[in-house]
């Protein structure tokens, strides 16, 4: 199996925090505000009365950010709220400042200049600018455009009551694709592509056979009937279908066949005839000149010499025995063997004249072969001509050449039959020829059938692989999906737990399912243990909660590049009980993350002072001419302050008591003091987070973490310092010794102490 | 942003199911891991 990408990485994201937003000429506020926020995880509530200008901090964050707005897209007559973007009082300098705090990198700034041309905030010119780099103006200019969309760190009111009102396949598709999903339906299409695209061979094939089958059905070709033939059958035989179509492959009965032969032909010329029928009279001639009576005589001659001539060479010389007067010596045999040997030549004269004359016959006669086969065999269309020829040439053949009359009428009959084997010849060629010219495109289609089901053969056998694999992947994704899918529901659960408080909604299952048009998250819940669509059954407020507990796993997921999360009035619609639910929610999560919420009501801070929560409370206020100013309510240093002098005042306190809790609250508030300006000043520098939170862990006494928010270095020299004022040690005193032993001096003067120490160290630290 | 190795995560994660399901021939392990992977 290929594994070799699974090497192939991607950079991670580095964090960011949010450092600080300022804004001019803005929705709702005019002149320059800013709001300074520790870069670091921890909870910052910004509290301020509607229209206090909190929510354009939130706005001009999503606005510098995403370029776009949430609520002015979504909500109903948003054209008056996009024509309301630009502040009433104070439309120039118009333009947005988010300081952010990234990890490995810096204090990168992104902005929006809205100048006095700019008709939408889109429109306005957009930039982002990492420390030692020039301004980027580009459109994604820290990458940051995907992230936005998938882990989306800042929420509104409104867009909370989105969440679970847009389609249902949009949160669908933001978890899909956060939990990589999006490659298991990349998967299913290619599947589906692949199943769809394998059926198509078969079809163009079918097609293809219909159309051929009609077009084969019209021609009376054996190929053509052939053809047919094989193509009515369920699974045509491809490799005689294509030997058909190339002509590799002919149907025995074949009048092409015939065709071809008659086009073939062969009979000798005229002219070879004559000659041979020349030769031939000639031949006779001769023999006949030689076969004289004559002649005969003289063979007779020559047998009665040579039996005298043996009388006299066994007898010896004596008188003619036929005549009785001259004598046969042994002159006269010596002249009788002159006359036996002329004798001799002239009889192998005639022998040899016989067998040329004979020769000549048989040449004469097998000029002409006999009648062929494609004569006579039978046609399905005959051809025009052939019964005349066969006839003629049957005739011919017939003729017996060596009887006197023979060759002469051998060559009447060849010179009757030569034309009319031309006149053939010409005429089978020709209607080859027309047979090929009709059988030609219906090759063609053959061929191309042959190749189509060829192909379509092949794509079967891969179709059936490719549904194997579909249906088992159709089985199998929404579980896969639902395996993905259950850290950040069980986390979304807890965060329900921790919200529902007094509600009798139990939330249950929350899963993918369905698949393209049809995908959609589900979330079950039960009422008073009855099962129930969660969405039917729940109130508003239980609907906000669900919809923030939905948010806050995919904002705050590891692969996320905001270690920020931003959220606007959450708690509107909940009752008394969900708040106090959302401010431990809200704890947990800046454990690890810097969280900011902005809200309009006191029941956020009071539940966060109530509880204990370690947040950073600010108050927003806008005065005359859309003046916004920040100010800080209360933070952790100073509750701890503030906690310590109640205890040091509370007179049914045991004094024991009182003496060890004092200094461990001031411990608590220079800890958490010297921490702040550590963390903050360390995270904007882009130090990574682990290793801020190591320096922190690694100093352990309250000199050494003053030493860090003063010097950066946990055994820096505090001498000098120290000695400045007086207060200072004594303070160190309180933190230190006495937190471990018990407060020994007035607890009223220690607190004070402690408290000018912070201030100096606040002071000094900047 | 998933990062690659996420997505690889669970290209192999699916592999591991289909293997051990038994269900599927070496054919269609071959074509899922290619679709899987974006490789067809």
């Amino acid at each position: 199996m290929p594994q070799a990408k699974l090497s192939q990485k991607i950079k991670q994201p580095v964090g960011a925090y949010l450092k600080s937003i300022t804004v001019a000429g803005f929705r709702g506020i005019g002149p320059e505000a800013r709001l300074d926020l520790h870069p670091a995880p921890g909870v910052v509530v910004v509290a301020g009365r509607n229209g206090s200008g909190k929510s354009t901090f939130s706005e001009a964050v999503e606005v510098a950010l995403t370029r776009r707005s949430y609520r002015w897209e979504a909500k109903k007559g948003a054209s008056d709220w996009r024509a309301g973007w630009r502040n009433l009082h104070v439309d120039d300098p118009c333009q947005i400042r988010i300081e952010l705090a990234e990890e490995g990198i810096g204090t990168t700034t992104v902005a929006a200049d809205l100048g006095t041309a700019t008709k939408e905030p889109r429109d306005g010119v957009f930039w982002a600018q990492r420390p030692g780099k020039p301004r980027d103006r580009s459109a994604d200019p820290l990458g940051w455009a995907k992230p936005l969309e998938l882990y989306r760190p800042l929420l509104s009111y409104d867009e909370l009551g989105g969440i679970l009102e847009s389609r249902p396949s949009e949160l669908y598709e933001k978890l899909s694709t956060i939990l990589g999903l999006a490659r298991i339906a990349a998967a299913q299409e290619r599947l589906d592509e692949l199943v769809k695209s394998l059926t198509a061979p078969r079809r163009e094939a079918r097609a293809l056979v219909t159309k051929a089958r009609d077009a084969l059905a019209a021609s009376a070709d054996p190929r053509a009937v052939e053809a047919s033939k094989l193509l009515s059958a369920r699974s045509p035989d491809i490799e005689v279908l294509a030997r058909l179509a190339t002509g590799a492959f002919e149907p025995p009965s074949g009048d092409m066949a015939i065709l071809r032969e008659l086009a073939a032909l062969a009979v000798p010329t005229v002219e070879q005839s004559r000659d041979a029928i020349t030769r031939c009279e000639t031949a006779q001639h001769t023999l006949a000149e030689l076969s004289s009576d004559a002649t005969q005589a003289l063979v007779n001659r020559t047998g009665l010499l040579k039996h005298a001539v043996a009388h006299v060479e066994a007898a010896g010389t004596q008188k003619c025995p036929l005549c009785g007067v001259g004598t046969l010596d042994a002159a006269w045999v010596a002249s009788a063997r002159r006359e036996i040997s002329e004798l001799d030549q002239r009889a192998e004269s005639l022998r040899n004249a016989r067998r040329a004359y004979e020769e000549s016959i048989r040449r004469l006669a097998s000029m002409l072969p006999p009648s062929p086969r494609a004569l006579g065999a039978e046609m399905d269309e005959d051809v025009e001509g052939r019964a005349k020829v066969a006839e003629a040439w049957q005739a011919a053949n017939s003729i017996d050449a060596a009887s006197p009359e023979g060759p002469r009428f051998l060559l009447a009959a060849i010179e009757s039959l030569v034309p009319l084997v031309v006149e053939l010849k010409t005429a089978a060629d020709a209607e080859r020829l027309r047979r090929e010219d009709l059988w030609t495109p219906l090759a063609r289609q053959v061929a191309a059938v042959a190749t189509a089901l060829e192909k379509a053969d092949e794509a079967d056998r891969q179709a059936v692989t490719a549904r194997a694999t579909q249906s088992w992947l159709k089985d199998h994704a929404n579980e896969l999906r639902n395996e993905r899918l259950r850290p950040i529901a069980d986390e979304a659960r807890e965060i329900w737990a921790a919200l529902r408080q007094e509600s009798n909604v139990d939330l249950g299952e929350i899963e993918l399912e369905g698949a393209k048009t049809r995908r959609r998250v589900t979330v079950t819940a039960s009422v008073d243990g009855k099962e129930a669509g969660a969405l039917t059954v729940m109130s508003q407020g239980e609907l906000h909660a669900l919809a923030l507990a939905l948010f806050l796993p995919r904002a705050t997921m590891d692969a996320s590049p905001f270690r920020f999360v931003l959220i606007d009035d959450p708690v509107q619609a909940m009752d008394p009980a969900k708040v106090d639910g959302l401010a431990r929610v809200l704890d947990r999560i800046g454990q690890t993350r810097q969280v900011v919420v902005l809200t309009h009501d006191d029941r956020l801070p009071e539940a966060v002072r109530r509880l204990g929560i370690k947040a950073r409370i600010l108050y927003v206020n806008r005065s005359e001419g859309s003046r916004v100013e920040v100010t800080s309510g209360s933070d952790p240093t100073q509750r701890y302050l503030e906690d310590a002098f109640a205890v040091a005042q509370d007179r049914r306190a045991d004094d024991v008591v009182r003496r060890r809790a004092i200094p461990v609250l001031c411990r608590m508030a220079v800890e958490s003091a010297c921490k702040d300006l550590f963390m903050a000043r360390w995270y904007a520098r882009g130090e990574r987070r682990a290793v801020v939170e190591a320096k922190w862990q690694d100093a352990q006494t309250a000199q050494q973490r003053i030493a860090l928010a003063l010097r950066d270095d946990a055994d820096g020299d505090l001498d000098r310092w120290l000695a400045e004022r007086p207060a200072r040690r004594r303070a160190l005193a309180v933190v230190g010794r006495a937190s471990h032993e018990g407060l020994q001096r007035d607890p009223r003067g220690a607190i004070r102490d402690v408290e000018d120490l912070v201030r100096d160290v606040r002071a000094g630290a900047r | 942003m998933p990062t690659q190795d996420d997505a690889d995560d669970i290209v192999l994660r699916i592999m591991t199911v289909a293997e051990e399901s038994g269900a599927l021939t070496d054919d269609s392990q071959e074509l899922l891991w290619q679709v899987l992977t974006g490789e067809w």
